[in-house]
């Protein structure tokens, strides 16, 4: 732990005691807690996206390295026998497709891969050499009646019907997967928020309400 | 299909609104805005009418769904 010595302006140095002891009480270590809240909040703000970051609910902002390991987690969890993964391409890029796959299907200006489950991570990880399309925001993967959406280069959104439970298993594995360590046991965590600011950096865990 | 996208691309808006550690602002525009105005576009272009329903139907019961749950 490092040692911070700051100089604040009285006024808000006294709100600032106020808030943290309406919000923790005048518990030992509640300074320290909430400067560092606010520390993080100031470098997330100001440019640093995290490495990773992951909450209950079931937002994921995962590095674009991590996808693939994250998506066959994800596939081994909600065990669905078809999926479909869908996004926008230009006709240059259809065009390309077209001479490396043979079976997918064309809508609007959407290529549809339509899968079972055993070629999923195979195709997705091809489809993300040859088209990069792992960095797509129009990228939506369908597994049954849940989805992924994404906004592009690992933001991510579970939608549909999944229960928590699932998807704390696919994040204590994905978790695992990473050797990163996780300390609590996230069903008995109802509004948490999972962050490493980077590859190295211990795992941050702050909870909501 | 741009409905089932739009639908997720506001949830995806939506649980990025409730975060404690909100990204940055080139996050928001890039990973939310610019995916949920294309789905938008998509619409403009393409919609029937039952589609433009549709839309505000969905979308309004994901805004429903983020007020309950904020609910104490």
């Amino acid at each position: 732990m490092s040692n911070l010595r700051i100089n604040l302006p009285e006024e808000l140095d006294k709100e600032f005691r106020a808030v943290i002891a309406s919000k923790y009480g005048f518990s030992k270590g509640a300074l320290s807690l909430a400067t560092q809240d606010a520390i993080l909040k100031w470098i997330i703000k100001n440019g640093k996206e995290p490495w990773f970051y992951i909450d209950s609910n079931k937002s994921v902002d995962i590095h674009v390295d991590q996808i693939a390991q994250f998506l066959e987690i994800f596939s081994k969890y909600v065990n669905s026998e078809r999926i479909t993964i869908s996004f926008m391409a230009t006709i240059e890029e259809i065009e390309l497709i077209t001479k490396i796959f043979e079976k997918f299907d064309v809508e609007d200006e959407y290529v549809i891969f339509d899968l079972n489950r055993a070629d999923f991570i195979k195709t997705f990880n091809q489809l993300s050499n040859v088209l990069q399309i792992q960095i797509k925001s129009s990228l939506m993967i369908e597994f049954d009646d849940i989805y992924l959406i994404g906004g592009g280069n690992g933001c991510f959104n579970v939608c549909g019907d999944m229960p928590i439970e699932q998807f704390n298993q696919v994040v204590t594995e994905f978790l695992n997967s990473l050797e990163v360590e996780l300390p609590i046991e996230l069903n008995n965590h109802k509004n948490y928020q999972l962050i490493l600011l980077n590859p190295k950096s211990k795992l941050i865990i702050t909870e909501n309400g | 299909m741009y409905l089932k996208r739009l639908f997720g691309h506001f949830s995806n808006l939506a649980e990025h609104a409730a975060r404690l550690y909100e990204p940055t602002p080139s996050h928001l525009k890039k990973r939310l805005l610019i995916p949920i105005c294309e789905d938008i576009s998509k619409l403009l272009k393409a919609g029937t009418k039952n589609d433009f329903q549709e839309a505000l139907i969905g979308i309004s019961e994901i805004c429903k769904k983020m007020i309950q749950e904020e609910k104490p």
